[in-house]
């Protein structure tokens, strides 16, 4: 069993820059994978090389089993692709725009379509241009959803949506979520960190990691050190530990690699003066920030 | 194709301001072309007529836009390009709508107008379909521009820039021609033509190509290339091929041409210093009445060398009521100077005779088989002639002499009809089907105070019943010779007092 | 809706906390035998998570015979309930304890000090019906 989505080296350059670099991304069947990196990563990019919007300069990408070059309207009808920076006809109304768009799908189902329009509380004779965008967003997932496509692919879906479209958009995405494999890109971490099975961390056009949630949360740990005094740090410092911050008594730094056997040795063994030692875990958001943070130092440096 | 025409559906629901704008526009251009008018105006562009045409051009442009930006090909944004469609799908699509919105208005406008103007459009099926093609040709542009372009803006911007180019192009293209003996000619209207059929016949596949791939740059560049670069270059190679005769079989045809100036020839003066001395010339070489002279422009100098040379575009060539034919140049100082030497210059035109026909004047259309619909329309002191050709312009290098079967007509003049001027808009693709000329009578009056060329009509007397005999001569070469008569002895004329 | 409260903390596996949650609506009464359980679909979309995530939390509590699913029913509590154990109730508040634990170490406190603290408390609550859903409890 493929994957519906896998790169191979995918590269796309803009005149002189690298948006994308050599990115080897593997999204397994039936998960929910959430693409995350600072702004202008590259992470929008990246999907619309996979959609074939844009033109890789070197790599190739597979979507479907097919390279996502040669996407035809076959593969399309089994996918559903809402993205926050895609057009729609806004000449059309909510619902001259559903029936549209049923003739091109085989598998588009009316009831189900009628059941998100319900349950979106979208504005049948509304044009499309007349909707705002938490409503243009919904509108744009119905159309995505409604032929039960077996690929998801969302760009940035929540960005300028209040919270309850974003509840609504995501409870109705899970709530069709099972054989469905769905690719999101999000800076709404706090959102997507309870659905999202696998996440891939992009910087600066390239994959830092890609790791499935549970690991990803096991492994990221922030430590609290108390001492009488705190002491210099160590010269040796493992290049696992990042953000190391001290104030009075405390040292604290973030271990991305964190084990719950060696890890409090490895601290013995380095501060042996500790007199009180915390593992906090840490939610995708807090994850997230020490990465991007870490990532910004080291160009810096 | 059921997907095509789902599409269509959704264009034509869309652009249904800019189809009604066509179809209006259409409808006045059918109603306009096909009232009688009955002479061409010479100032065409300012008419309403070509105005409407050229609205309903421009009408053609925005609906095209319009329809193919409902899918745009260009960017990253756009709704469809992930969406189930096929390309050719979205192809045919547009391509419906157009042959429905735009080539259909125009092939009933086409009929409509043949038929008000006395053709049947039922005999001119194949010429009609011809006409579909160049529509098709001549839309190409607009197809390939909105092809590449998001937004009706840059459409627009992209219709400015390519028809300035485009101007450009031709201009280069059907600016005279210098040929070795000095004179002048337009280019022929083929090269014109062959040009542009060269650009949409690029075009096309071009067009098909940014569906299928939409590689915008690639397609952007060829396209400047094909629409710019390829009809000049084209054109300029042509241009260094071309032959100023019509007829190449023709060309090594000896005309001769004499003069013999003496002391019995005429002098029209006027006064003691200006006057008009007639020269006899003979043409030989082919038949006289298959040979058309005009005289372009005289030159005289005097002798001895001192005098200062001066050049007369008057000079003029008439006939005498026993055949001989003379050169008229006028002379400024007619006693100043003994002796002045003269250079004429000519274009003569030779003619094959082609065909003949019988025409009824003043009494509705004659049909000519070959030419058209001709009509003799009643004007003061007689009727003038108003050609109709339907489908294709009426070939140029065509006179057609007339000989009245009574002979009512003066019988010392031999009448010939001449077409005035092309009309402004290009010969070979016009937005009406019809294309109207205008023409005169010309006969040469040998003596008399009215010598000289004359531009007339023929009386006719009892219009509808005396039929016209109408033979056409078909120009098959043209020469520019030039006579040298030296040493003309203006001493040698007497003035008449 | 979701007849448990659930309020999600980092660092645990969701699948556990939302266990942990159901387990001790279950035990505490406060779900009885046969009433409705959210099925895997409703688990994922009103608490927003993923439904593998869903699926293994019903196929645990249905494993620890707490939950089952009913064809033309759905998913209900068990009818038939395990009875808990000391030792099991115990480790159901295993994460408040090593919470509070922690907390009082941080402190300075003994043990003593500790269990006298947890004894007054529970007088002031009052009762040790086990059955009766704690009405707006306070936390400490």
């Amino acid at each position: 069993m493929s994957s519906p989505i896998s790169t191979d080296n995918l590269s796309k350059a803009f005149r002189r820059t690298e948006a994308v670099n050599a990115l080897d991304l593997e999204v397994p069947e039936g998960s929910i994978y959430a693409l995350i990196g600072p702004n202008g990563a590259g992470k929008t990019t990246t999907i619309k090389l996979l959609m074939n919007i844009l033109r890789a300069s070197a790599g190739s990408a597979e979507v479907l089993g097919v390279d996502s070059r040669r996407l035809s309207p076959r593969e399309f009808a089994r996918i559903g692709y809402v993205s926050e920076n895609q057009e729609m006809p806004e000449w059309m109304t909510v619902d001259y725009f559903l029936s549209y768009l049923r003739p091109f799908y085989s598998a588009w189902d009316d009831a189900l379509a009628e059941d998100l329009v319900r349950q979106f509380e979208l504005p049948r004779d509304r044009k499309l241009r007349h909707l705002s965008r938490g409503m243009r967003m919904k509108a744009a997932l119905a159309s995505s959803l409604a032929y039960r496509p077996e690929l998801v692919v969302l760009d940035e879906p929540f960005t300028g949506l209040d919270a309850l479209v974003r509840d609504e958009f995501t409870r109705s995405l899970l709530e069709r979520a099972e054989g469905t494999t769905i690719l999101i890109s999000s800076h709404d971490l706090a959102e997507i960190e309870n659905f999202a099975s696998h996440v891939g961390y992009i910087e600066e056009g390239r994959l830092k990691f890609a790791e499935e949630m549970s690991t990803l949360a096991d492994r990221f740990r922030q430590v609290e050190l108390t001492f009488e005094a705190p002491p210099p740090l160590p010269a040796d410092w493992p290049a696992a530990w990042m953000r190391p911050e001290t104030s009075a008594a405390v040292l604290r730094f973030i271990d991305s690699r964190f084990d719950g056997e060696r890890t409090p040795a490895q601290i013995r063994s380095l501060f042996p003066e500790a007199r009180n030692v915390e593992f906090h875990a840490m939610s995708l958001r807090e994850i997230f920030v020490a990465l991007a943070m870490a990532g910004r130092h080291a160009k810096a440096a | 194709m059921r997907q095509a025409i789902h599409i269509f559906r959704k264009d034509a629901r869309h652009c249904w301001p800019f189809v009604a704008a066509v179809m209006a526009l259409t409808a006045v251009h059918a109603w306009q072309a096909s009232v009688d008018t009955p002479l061409p105006d010479y100032y065409r562009l300012f008419t309403s007529d070509s105005l409407i045409a050229l609205l309903m051009v421009l009408a053609w442009w925005l609906v095209i836009g319009a329809a193919v930006h409902g899918e745009c090909l260009t960017g990253d944004r756009q709704f469809w390009t992930t969406r189930p469609y096929s390309w050719k799908s979205l192809l045919a699509a547009k391509l419906v709508f157009f042959a429905v919105f735009l080539a259909l208005p125009f092939f009933i406008s086409d009929c409509i107008i043949l038929k008000a103007s006395g053709f049947n459009p039922l005999d001119l099926i194949p010429g009609l379909l011809r006409r579909q093609c160049w529509l098709l040709a001549f839309l190409v542009l607009p197809f390939i521009v909105a092809a590449l372009t998001r937004a009706t803006r840059e459409l627009v911007l992209a219709i400015l820039v390519s028809f300035l180019a485009f101007y450009v192009a031709m201009s280069v293209l059907t600016t005279p021609l210098v040929n070795p003996t000095g004179m002048v000619r337009p280019a022929p209207e083929w090269i014109g033509v062959a040009a542009t059929w060269l650009a949409p016949v690029l075009g096309l596949p071009l067009v098909v190509w940014q569906y299928a791939r939409r590689r915008t740059i690639l397609v952007l560049v060829l396209a400047i290339a094909c629409f710019g670069l390829v009809p000049v270059v084209a054109g300029l190679w042509l241009r260094m091929h071309w032959r100023p005769y019509p007829d190449s079989r023709y060309r090594n045809v000896a005309v001769r041409l004499a003069a013999d100036p003496g002391p019995a020839d005429p002098v029209i003066a006027e006064g003691r210093a200006r006057g008009l001395i007639g020269i006899p010339v003979t043409f030989n070489g082919w038949p006289r009445d298959m040979m058309i002279p005009r005289v372009m422009g005289a030159g005289v100098w005097p002798e001895p060398k001192e005098g200062v040379p001066y050049g007369s575009s008057d000079a003029s060539l008439t006939a005498s009521s026993d055949g001989r034919e003379w050169i008229w140049v006028p002379i400024r100082d007619l006693r100043y100077w003994p002796k002045v030497d003269m250079a004429v210059t000519f274009e003569l035109a030779l003619y094959d005779r082609q065909r003949r026909a019988d025409m009824f004047s003043g009494s509705g259309w004659t049909r000519v088989p070959g030419f058209g619909n001709v009509r003799l329309l009643e004007g003061v002191g007689g009727g003038y002639p108003v050609w109709r050709t339907a489908i294709q312009p009426a070939e140029l290098g065509w006179t057609y002499g007339l000989r009245d079967a009574q002979k009512q007509l003066a019988s010392d003049a031999m009448w010939s009809l001449v077409m005035d001027d092309q009309p402004a808009s290009p010969a070979w693709f016009q937005a009406s089907p019809v294309y109207t000329y205008a023409g005169k009578f010309m006969s040469y009056v040998a003596s008399g105070a009215a010598a000289g060329t004359n531009w007339g009509m023929p009386v006719v007397r009892h219009p509808s019943q005396e039929p016209l005999v109408f033979t056409a001569r078909r120009q098959v070469a043209t020469f520019y010779p030039k006579l040298v008569i030296p040493q003309v002895r203006l001493a040698g004329y007497e003035i008449p007092r | 809706m979701i007849p448990f409260r659930l309020v999600f903390q980092p660092g645990v596996a969701l699948s556990e906390q939302i266990i942990y949650a159901a387990t001790k609506a279950i035990v505490s009464g406060q779900l009885r035998p046969r009433d409705p359980f959210p099925s895997v679909r409703a688990l994922s979309k009103e608490l927003k998570i993923n439904p593998n995530t869903a699926h293994k939390v019903v196929m645990q509590l249905t494993a620890q015979g707490l939950v089952e699913v009913l064809p033309g029913i759905g998913t209900v509590v068990a009818a038939a309930l395990p009875k808990p154990t000391a030792a099991a109730r115990a480790g159901l508040l295993g994460g408040e304890i090593e919470g509070l634990v922690v907390e009082a170490k941080k402190l300075g406190m003994q043990l003593e000090d500790v269990l006298a603290a947890v004894a007054r408390h529970w007088q002031s609550l009052g009762g040790t019906e086990p059955a009766q859903p704690a009405k707006g409890g306070r936390k400490t």
